[in-house]
C-alpha cells in the first residue's frame, strides 16, 4: 500500500494493466511479496468489468473476481509465460462468472438503472463533465444495441487480445461467428455515434 | 501494444468505451483490500480453522455506557469462541476489548487498514487492541506452545 498504483487508464503514456500485470506477476514470482499487491490493485478493476459483462450482480461479480485471484495464487505454476498473465487471469474470471451466471439463471438487470445513476452528475469537476457527457452519450448508444452485443463489446474491450474460442463459449455463439458479430456491433455503434451529430469518431 | 491487435480505429472507440464502462460501473472501491485479504491468507500455506460470525449487534443498551458506538460481534468454530466488543475512540480510530473461551495461550494477529498490531491473550482469556484504525478487520489467532496447531481465523469484518 501506500505506493502509487497504476489505475487502469488510456490517458497517452500511462501504465496500462497489461503492461503492469506481467512485470508485477514476474516480481511476485521471484519472492516479491508486494508486487502482488500492486499486481491485484491494477488488474481488479479489469476483472470487474469482465465479470460484470455477465450481468451479475454485484456481490456474485465480487465473488468472481475473489476466485479468480486465489486460483491464480493456487495454480501459479500453469502460467508459463509472464506476459499471459492478464490473458490468463481475464480467460479465468469469464469462464468462472460464466459458470456462476448458468448457474443463477442469469437473472440481474445489472446495466441500465445502475450505470444511468452511476455517470457523474454536473456537479462533478469540468473535465469531468465533459468527459462523463462523451461517457452519457456513448453509454445511450451502446444501450441501445442488443444485449448480446454489449456483452461481446465489453468483453472485448476489456481483453488484451481477444480469445474467440472462449467468447464462443461462454457468448453460447459459434466461434465462427464472433468475429463478424463483433464488425456488426461495432458498425451499429458507429452509424448510431454518426448519426448523433457532433459525437466522437 | 496489446490494443493494437484492434484495428485502429477500432481500438480508439474501444478505448473510449473503457472509459465509459469504467465510470459507469465502477468496482466497489474496498475490492482490491479483500481479494488482499484472502490471498493473505491463502499464502499462510498452512491449516487454519475458520470461524464463523455468528453475531454481530449494537451492545446491550442496559449496561449503560458513555461510549457512543459499540459494538460486540462474536466469532465461533468447534473449539473457541471469540467475542469483541468494538468501541470508538476516536474518529475514524478503534478499541477492541475481547474475550475468548476456553481460555488458552495464544498470540492474537489484528490485520486492520493500517497494516497488522499483535497481542497476546492473558491467562483470564482476555486481550486489547487499544487503537487501531476503523474498516476491515481479521484476526488471526495462533497458538503459542503447540506449533502443531493450526491457527484460527476469522472472517473480515468492517468495525
Amino acid at each position: 500500500m501506500g505506493a502509487s498504483t497504476p489505475r487502469p487508464s488510456d490517458a497517452v503514456g500511462a501504465a496500462t494493466p497489461w503492461d503492469t500485470a506481467s512485470r508485477c506477476f514476474r516480481a511476485w514470482k521471484d519472492g516479491d511479496r508486494a508486487a502482488l499487491d500492486e499486481l491485484v490493485r491494477a488488474v481488479t478493476p479489469v476483472l470487474w468489468q469482465v465479470v460484470r459483462s455477465y450481468e451479475l450482480d454485484r456481490t456474485s461479480a465480487e465473488d468472481v473476481v475473489q476466485t479468480t485471484w486465489l486460483t491464480l495464487i493456487r495454480k501459479s505454476e500453469q502460467v508459463r509465460d509472464d506476459q499471459a498473465v492478464l490473458r490468463w487471469l481475464t480467460i479465468t474470471a469469464r469462464r468462472e462468472a460464466w459458470r456462476v451466471a448458468q448457474a443463477m439463471g442469469r437473472a440481474d438487470p445489472t446495466e441500465e438503472s445502475v450505470i444511468e445513476t452511476s455517470l457523474p452528475t454536473s456537479r462533478s469537476p469540468e473535465a469531468e463533465v465533459v468527459e462523463s457527457d462523451t461517457a452519457r452519450r456513448l453509454w445511450s448508444h451502446v444501450r441501445a444495441l442488443d444485449a448480446r452485443c454489449r456483452h461481446l463489446l465489453r468483453v472485448v474491450a476489456f481483453q488484451d487480445r481477444p480469445d474467440y474460442a472462449t467468447v464462443a463459449t461462454t457468448l453460447n455463439m459459434p466461434m465462427g461467428s464472433i468475429g463478424p458479430t463483433r464488425s456488426r456491433c461495432l458498425a451499429k455503434l458507429r452509424s448510431r455515434m454518426a448519426a448523433d451529430e457532433g459525437s466522437m469518431r | 501494444m496489446n490494443q493494437q491487435r484492434h484495428h485502429p480505429a477500432d481500438a480508439e472507440l474501444f478505448a473510449h468505451l473503457r472509459r465509459m464502462w469504467q465510470q459507469a460501473d465502477p468496482m466497489p472501491d474496498d475490492l482490491p483490500d479483500r481479494v488482499l485479504f484472502a490471498l493473505d491468507l491463502e499464502q499462510l500455506d498452512m491449516d487454519f480453522e475458520l470461524l464463523r460470525l455468528v453475531s454481530t449487534h449494537e451492545a446491550d443498551l442496559s449496561v449503560r455506557s458513555a461510549m457512543t458506538d459499540v459494538h460486540t460481534i462474536t466469532f465461533s468454530g468447534p473449539s473457541i469462541t471469540v467475542m469483541l466488543r468494538v468501541s470508538e475512540v476516536g474518529v475514524g480510530r478503534r478499541r477492541i476489548d475481547a474475550w475468548l473461551a476456553p481460555s488458552s495461550p495464544l498470540v492474537v494477529t489484528v490485520h486492520h487498514a493500517g497494516g497488522s498490531t499483535d497481542v497476546d491473550v492473558d491467562e483470564r482469556g482476555r486481550f486489547v487492541v487499544g487503537d487501531i484504525p476503523a474498516g476491515m478487520t481479521r484476526l488471526v489467532l495462533t497458538p503459542v506452545h503447540d506449533p502443531q496447531a493450526a491457527p484460527f481465523i476469522t472472517p473480515t469484518v468492517e468495525i
